[in-house]
């Protein structure tokens, strides 16, 4: 019964704001300003079958993979070596402080000026996004592990590098997964950001492209999907996170 | 068996001084003595309770044996050789239930860490946890992980690891004093067991009076101020009742002693200096 209510009530919270999006737009508001939620998924359904919208998530998503994989394994890298060095710490703390300040978006008229307008730039953009994201991450990771467990290791016999590679990074690894699924969260909205400007496609650039010609039924196609595309694959990796990790997902951090 | 009742007389014949504190004074911060010239000697084979209030600087005292801290006066010694840190000779079993186990290695990967990181080849390094995950009677457990295990079982893996790693001396920290009091009594079993198997020499933090007579073959006291207050000798049978009269004797005089230092360490900031050589109040030391 408590089930059943609750399904209710999840469909509800979502057919409920479309209903009304609909009825608006239909009576009050102007409807090719805001089209009502119909029309946007006839819309979405006329892209999906001509193909041109798969294209455009298929380009969006590779941006997003090649650059979070790149930034982060430089992120982690780094910062996994400044948790370990104190010299490396200090070396990249400040860069550090300033990057994390400056919003990503401030940097792609630099990163076009710099790698032209094309593919290298806004996979720029996104490795350098990942990369400051994830270095303090994993560096505070690493730090953050309980001492106990070091003591332990060490009473156990084991040396400097062997307490690295066997208890401080399989202990700081539940951390940087929970770093990588927000990078990866942000990765999504800095992907958009760099596609409006100078892109041939992805969806950022199906919503810029669609400005040009006052098609705000495109333009919220292209919103929307990104919001779903946002949603599945945190899923995906909380999923994952859950299903694979069982061991780093219980009881890892109490002290 | 009956060799290492053997081995076990002729060392208390004989007894050799396998870790030595030699006039240690720790101190946190300026004016601060946690511990005062503290001299013990442990003899191989024998079980030590360390017994005192809390905030007495019990576990100070094994920080410093195992050697994640340096005392800031006096040598700690093992075979007469000073230690430098932590060390295979030293393993230390912890209060810390939750954290003390590696939670992304199962029960046999945690006992086999040791072993591992002392370069023995796997299947030597399995071998040997899966024996001393027997002796401690979780061989049937030993694909777990830390979280599917009780907390007496979490405590059980933690020996059979300090085991496995083949150290001279168990140091234990209060190792059953966050488990409940069926649990405790189950360990406290064990641990006499695995005692008299192996013939490890043992040092062993406690707060429980009960417990360092149930358990150890010496109980020496720590007072308030960081001094030691007593030495007995426990000439009890290895398996013990608390209703033997030399227990209760033991127990009446213990009591006394504690008492005393549990009142000295009531009024905050009255903790002076004891003069030298006033420290054993208790009766003349039992050895």
């Amino acid at each position: 019964m408590a089930c059943w209510h609750r399904w209710v009530r999840g469909v509800g919270a979502v057919l409920l704001p479309l209903a009304i999006w609909e009825l608006v737009s239909r009576t009050v508001l102007n409807a090719v300003l805001i089209p009502p939620p119909t029309v946007v998924s006839l819309a979405a359904w006329e892209m999906l079958q001509s193909g041109e919208l798969f294209v455009h998530i298929m380009v969006s998503l590779r941006r997003i993979f090649v650059g979070f994989a790149l930034g982060s394994t430089v992120g982690i890298a780094i910062g996994v070596l400044a948790a370990w060095n104190r010299l490396v710490w200090d070396l990249v703390r400040p860069l550090v402080a300033v990057c994390s300040a400056v919003p990503p978006v401030a940097l792609i008229p630099l990163a076009m000026t710099w790698f032209g307008i094309d593919e290298t730039a806004r996979l720029f953009l996104i490795t350098y996004l990942a990369a400051v994201l994830m270095l303090p991450n994993a560096m505070s990771g690493v730090r953050n592990i309980a001492p106990i467990r070091i003591r332990a290791a060490r009473s156990l016999g084991a040396r400097s590098k062997q307490i690295y590679l066997s208890v401080m990074l399989p202990d700081a690894f539940p951390f940087i997964l929970t770093g990588l699924r927000v990078t990866l969260g942000f990765c999504f909205m800095v992907v958009v950001a760099a596609e409006m400007i100078g892109a041939n496609s992805g969806v950022g650039y199906v919503i810029m492209q669609s400005r040009h010609y006052a098609m705000t039924t495109k333009m919220f196609v292209g919103i929307l999907l990104l919001g779903l595309m946002g949603i599945a694959f945190d899923a995906l990796f909380r999923r994952l996170l859950a299903t694979s990790l069982p061991r780093f997902a219980v009881e890892k951090r109490t002290s | 068996m009956g060799s290492d009742r053997e081995l076990k007389q002729s060392s208390t014949a004989t007894p050799w001084r396998v870790l030595r504190v030699a006039s240690v004074w720790k101190q946190f911060g300026p004016a601060s003595w946690v511990l005062r010239d503290v001299t013990l000697d442990f003899h191989a084979g024998s079980f030590t309770c360390i017994l005192g209030p809390s905030g007495s600087g019990k576990t100070t005292l094994l920080n410093l044996l195992a050697g994640f801290d340096a005392p800031t006066r006096g040598v700690i010694a093992v075979d007469d050789v000073p230690i430098k840190g932590a060390s295979r000779d030293r393993a230390v079993i912890f209060q810390d239930v939750s954290n003390a186990l590696f939670p992304w290695l199962t029960s046999v990967e945690n006992v086999e860490f040791g072993p591992r990181m002392q370069g023995l080849p796997r299947r030597v390094s399995r071998e040997r946890a899966l024996a001393h995950l027997a002796l401690v009677g979780l061989d049937k457990d030993c694909e777990k992980f830390p979280y599917q295990l009780s907390g007496g079982m979490k405590q059980r893996v933690q020996i059979a690891r300090a085991l496995a790693a083949e150290p001279r001396i168990l140091l234990m920290d209060e190792p059953f004093a966050a488990l409940d009091a069926i649990t405790r009594r189950d360990l406290q079993e064990e641990i006499i067991q695995v005692w008299t198997k192996t013939g490890k020499t043992i040092v062993f933090i406690t707060h429980d009076l009960v417990e360092a007579l149930l358990l150890g073959t010496r109980v020496v006291v720590v007072g308030a101020d960081g001094s030691i207050r007593g030495d007995f000798a426990v000439t009890l049978p290895t398996v013990r009742n608390p209703a033997d009269p030399e227990f209760m004797r033991l127990y009446a005089g213990l009591e006394c002693i504690l008492e005393a230092e549990v009142r000295r360490a009531k009024p905050a900031g009255g903790v002076e200096e004891p003069a030298r050589g006033h420290r054993s109040i208790a009766s003349p030391e039992v050895t």
